[in-house]
């Protein structure tokens, strides 16, 4: 398929497709957003709507879940995420809500993309806090409810809490895409021998069972993940785990879908100032933290039993650095997963998208490389 | 499409790659490298020596073994397939200057399909743009992952395949387990074999011509028609992907005067015979034009096309081949008396062959494949035996390991199934993953499962994962994709349709309810609910509304449909009332025909839309009443109290009959006092009704009976007091006329 120029009127610094991979948003700093089709996925892009969204550059994009309509997030350096709606296939675009609680520039916006997570966006600027807004009422966009904001790590930023300019600080989230966690001790116990029907398949269970909300965020050299757990009888966002080893600035994380490994572990990649793309593995491990059991007692009254009172679903991970790549011998900037994540893709300065793809054994090798470059003539001509 | 760099295939040691094909690459292993030599048999004299080819059992370690070589492969950047991206903005030899203006690359995945987007941007985050930006820097540059497009020919391969393989899924249940008796395996085989033939000839591919050969040795060695024998199967296999001698090698000789006389004859019958062309070898000994007066020359003449002609054949051919074989022995021991030496030479040699003779057949053959094949076929047909033919002839022949297919045929007939599989993975995953099949069905993998110590999916399951994913990542093999992954243990292949089933666009209905039939087959309760929702979105875009609900009760969603109806109203009240679809005009007129959550839930938008259809009609009494009862209506919400307000004044004019009653004038003041009271939805109400005066203003034509046409000028909170003022005056109205 040939290039196409957007008609942008200066750099593009996001584009976003929407679930069904059939619209293609773009971002730039002309603060405008322009929004492609096509009719088939082999087909070339149109343009289907271009509006102006911001006041500043706009540094990324994101699509919500289909069920929740055709909406796309935008966020910029004007210190605002803003989310548009179409009723008309992307023809035009609304813009719905403005968020502005960042302190700094407005680096990545993401849309959780687990169904069973409601209508949440989360994002990240030069503040260095992660922010999670939930619409709590799908059908009302005008109001987000602020359900969560923390500094990732405080390490890298000034002591007014944005990072310097000069440091070309950089600030990534993803959400973790599978509804699934199958914990090593769910499936510990499996007869292979046993009727398929006796097994406790990740497919049977609802969503209730399966819903772990959790997403990766980078602040500068640091990553961690997110993750919902039970704090004093609720469920609340918590940094749990480090991915590390980064030597420099991150300057994009993806996680990828836990389908292609049937659930057994999470993937997450890290693309690094440092030259390096990381394919770090989580595996679940069973902690049954302590926490408060409410029993019924006699005539009614409720008691505090702390002594029985265990977390039985509560997990963390073994994280592990299961494959790291450095040919791009120069700073990688953008990695991303295909839908099962079995294929990885990583961009950088060389002017390179080089692919990966897991292996039987599970670790990742090199699938090939598309050049930005030209063919120098001669070897044309050859 | 893509252009393609001079090096990208160059060290492949196997020639062309051709784009127009765009077959899978392998998942297995690395692709593009020739199946590297192993350490044990990385030299060219060393023999191949198959890890299975002794007793022990195939372990995980064997499938490392390949692995090895990819890692290997990983760190030499030029081994790596490349192709250059359509347009790409780089000028050559300019990465540095490119580099120097600040600028990188970056690229998203689709999130389906095997594509994505590259575009240029700058390194700079925080801005900074004072270099000029050029026109190719605003582009974007949609990339495939490499070679998972799949051409319209190749899906088509893929599509017969599947029939095949779901056909033969039918049977073998139909049969229960395969009975060695009545095997039903070959029929099959022979079928995908045709199938794999009939694409590799249309789509021009090398890669599938070579997994063709593979294809073809594994089933000659294992899935052999029980019309003939395995021997036979195998020397049919080497003489189609090699076939020796050739037609024009014959006709140089046999159309020569006197063919007997020219040197290259009798090399011609050896090979012949030794490629068990037994009818040719006997009719160029016919048509030789030999001047032989002697009645034992003659004889052994007649003997030697004699044997050739009963060379026993089919089903006969083992019980038969020992008796045959003593025939040649004892025809070569005749053959020493012969007194002509050229002919006794040519003749002995002949009987050495057809008796499997091991020197004289190493000593004219031409590769390991030839040896192997002849040995199988004169020596001793018993199957057990070919891979210590094998062994025999990879010590004189070596494998060429640089040749995928040779290395995958070597596999096959050491008896290294695996190591086969791998290899054709490397050529051609959609093949790799129905030869598993194959060789799962006949039980030929259960050595490898067994010693599986590692949390990994049986083998063929995995090709058939890839293959799955490859099919679910192509745009028209979703479904087929799908049906690959669910016959798959575990859950890993049900994951995988989970996690890509929403993600398919329903174009139409007829691709919804497929969707919706896996979801229901498979328990995907969720998945089905997202799709429903995401589809009546759809639908709501494209106007469909009563689709949209339709489909929202199918799944007992009342607040999407709640809130559609809410919406209708909202965008009626702004915009004026439009034609409803046919099914939402049916939903709306014959309330009691729609299903009960329907009629529960979209009773305000019908009651609305009752008042202005009876408005319309000049029937403004009965209009009347169908607006009183919906500002009554407890759950109104607020915003829409005031524009419905507004609608009720053409009702209220003393220019006309009273259109209220009494009572119903007094709870309609009763509601806009309860309103009015509750600060949020007041000032909702007043809002939106601004809105729908502003709406008003904006548009050059209104409908005539649209209230909006007299009062659009008049403020939101005037239009409030002059209705609150106008219904107290029809109540006194209305109290003068009823005394």
């Amino acid at each position: 398929m040939n290039a196409l120029s957007t008609g942008h009127e200066d750099l593009i610094h996001d584009i976003a497709y929407d679930h069904y991979g059939r619209l293609l948003a773009t971002c730039s700093s002309d603060q405008y957003i322009k929004v492609f089709t096509r009719v088939s996925p082999t087909a070339d892009w149109t343009l289907l709507s271009s509006f102006k969204a911001h006041d500043a550059n706009i540094f990324s994009l994101s699509f919500a879940l289909p069920q929740y309509g055709l909406l796309l997030a935008s966020c910029s350096e004007d210190q605002t995420v803003r989310v548009h709606r179409s009723v008309d296939d992307g023809r035009t675009f609304v813009k719905v809500a403005t968020l502005s609680d960042s302190a700094g520039p407005v680096h990545q916006v993401a849309f959780a993309k687990f169904g069973g997570h409601g209508l949440k966006l989360a994002c990240i600027g030069t503040d260095g806090i992660v922010r999670i807004y939930h619409a709590a009422d799908p059908t009302d966009l005008r109001h987000w409810h602020l359900a969560f904001e923390k500094v990732v790590d405080k390490n890298g930023l000034l002591a007014s809490g944005v990072a310097a300019r000069d440091l070309q600080g950089d600030f990534a989230i993803d959400w973790c895409p599978s509804g699934t966690i199958r914990a090593p001790w769910f499936t510990s116990n499996l007869d292979t021998a046993m009727d398929d029907s006796d097994l406790p398949r990740v497919d049977r269970l609802t969503i209730e069972e399966l819903a772990v909300e959790q997403f990766v965020a980078s602040s500068m050299s640091k990553v961690f993940v997110f993750r919902k757990r039970l704090n004093g009888g609720l469920y609340e966002y918590e940094r749990t785990e480090e991915l590390p080893g980064h030597t420099d600035i991150v300057r994009d994380v993806a996680w990828a879908s836990n389908a292609g490994v049937g659930g057994r572990y999470e993937l997450i990649a890290t693309a690094c100032k440092d030259g390096w793309v990381r394919i770090f593995k989580l595996t679940t491990r069973r902690l049954g933290v302590p926490t408060t059991e409410y029993t019924n007692g006699a005539a009614g009254t409720v008691s505090v039993n702390e002594e029985k009172s265990v977390d039985y679903d509560d997990f963390a991970y073994d994280v592990e650095l299961l494959d790291q790549f450095d040919h791009h011998k120069s700073e990688v900037w953008k990695v991303s997963w295909n839908f099962a994540g079995t294929i990885l893709s990583s961009s950088g300065d060389d002017g390179r998208v080089r692919f990966w793809r897991e292996a039987y054994m599970g670790k990742f090798v090199g699938l090939g490389v598309a050049s930005a470059e030209q063919i120098p003539q001669d070897e044309v001509d050859d | 499409m893509f252009s393609f760099t001079p090096t990208s295939r160059s060290d492949s040691g196997h020639s062309s790659f051709s784009p127009s094909f765009g077959g899978p690459r392998p998942i297995f292993s690395t692709f593009n490298e020739p199946v590297a030599p192993t350490k044990e048999n990385a030299s060219p004299t060393k023999a191949f020596v198959s890890p299975f080819a002794t007793e022990r059992s195939f372990t995980v370690e064997d499938v490392r073994d390949v692995y090895k070589d990819d890692e290997d492969v990983e760190d030499e950047e030029d081994d790596v397939f490349t192709y250059t991206l359509q347009d790409a903005p780089i000028a050559a030899g300019r990465l540095q200057d490119w580099r120097d203006r600040g600028r990188t690359l970056k690229f998203r995945l689709s999130p389906l399909h095997n594509n994505g987007i590259a575009w240029i941007d700058e390194r700079s985050v925080d801005g900074g743009g004072e270099v000029h930006v050029a026109p190719e820097e605003m582009r974007i540059f949609p990339a495939e992952i490499p070679d998972s497009a799949l051409s319209d020919e190749y899906i088509k391969f893929v599509k017969d395949a599947h029939e095949l393989y779901r056909a033969l899924s039918n049977a073998d249940q139909i049969d229960g387990a395969i009975d060695p008796s009545e095997n039903i395996l070959p029929k099959y085989a022979t079928t995908f074999l045709q199938i794999l033939d009939v694409a590799r000839r249309r789509i021009f591919d090398e890669r599938l011509s070579e997994a063709y050969v593979v294809c073809h040795c594994l089933f000659a060695a294992y899935f052999v028609d029980p019309t003939i024998t395995r021997a036979e199967a195998v020397m049919d296999w080497l003489n189609q992907s090699d076939p020796r001698p050739t037609t024009e090698e014959t006709s140089d000789i046999m159309t020569t005067a006197v063919p007997y006389n020219e040197p290259g004859f009798w090399e011609l019958v050896h090979k012949l015979a030794l490629r068990g062309l037994f009818l040719q070898c006997s009719n160029c000994l016919k048509e030789a034009n030999m001047l032989h007066s002697d009645s034992e020359s003659k004889k052994a003449l007649q003997t030697a096309t004699s044997i050739l002609e009963t060379a026993p054949k089919g089903t006969k051919a083992f019980e038969g081949h020992r008796q045959w074989r003593a025939h040649a022995i004892a025809f070569g021991e005749n053959c020493t008396k012969l007194s002509d030496t050229k002919l006794r030479k040519g003749l002995i040699t002949l009987a050495n062959i057809l008796r499997g003779d091991n020197d004289t057949i190493l000593a004219l053959s031409e590769s390991w494949q030839e040896v192997t094949a002849a040995l199988f076929l004169f020596h001793d047909p018993a199957p057990s035996r070919l891979s210590e033919y094998c062994q025999v002839a990879v010590a004189q022949f070596p494998v060429d390991f640089t040749i995928i297919s040779e290395a995958g045929c070597a596999a096959v007939i050491a008896g290294d199934i695996p190591k086969a599989l791998s290899v054709l993975e490397q050529l051609d995953v959609c093949v790799a993953a129905h030869i598993a099949d194959f060789c799962d069905r006949q039980r030929m993998l259960d050595d490898f499962y067994n010693i599986e110590t590692l949390d990994l999916p049986p083998f063929r399951d995995w090709l058939f994962m890839a293959h799955g994913i490859t099919c679910c990542a192509t745009p028209g093999t979703w479904f087929i994709g799908a049906t690959y992954l669910k016959d798959t243990e575990g859950t890993q292949g049900l994951s995988i349709i989970k996690e890509s089933i929403t993600h398919v666009y329903p174009d139409n209905e007829a691709t919804l309810t497929e969707l919706l039939g896996i979801c229901k087959e498979l328990q995907f309760d969720n998945e089905a609910r997202e799709i429903v929702i995401a589809w009546s979105k759809l639908q709501l875009s494209r106007n469909q509304v009563g689709s949209a609900i339709e489909w929202l009760d199918s799944i007992g969603n009342s607040f999407e449909i709640r809130a559609i109806t809410w919406q209708l109203l909202e965008s009626t009240l702004l915009n004026g009332l439009t034609l409803p679809d046919d099914i939402l005009q049916r939903f709306l007129v014959s309330p009691r025909l729609c299903p009960g959550m329907i009629r529960e839930l979209i009773a305000p938008y019908a009651t609305y839309f009752a008042f202005k259809n009876h408005l319309n009609e000049g029937d403004v009494v009965e209009a009347a009443q169908y607006l009183a009862s919906l500002l009554q209506f407890g759950f109104l919400p607020g915003r829409f109290f005031g524009p419905l307000l507004g609608e009720l004044l053409p009702l209220l004019s003393r220019s006309q009959p009273r259109t209220l009653p009494t009572n119903e004038l007094i709870a309609i003041m009763n509601s806009l006092y309860q309103w009015e009271k509750d600060p949020q939805k007041y000032n909702e109400g007043v809002q939106f009704l601004a809105k729908t005066l502003d709406a008003a203003r904006e548009v050059t034509e209104l409908a005539g009976d649209d209230w909006r046409v007299e009062y659009a000028n008049i403020p939101a909170k005037e239009v409030i007091k002059l209705v609150r003022s106008k219904l107290v005056s029809e109540v006194s109205r209305a109290y003068l006329e009823e005394l």
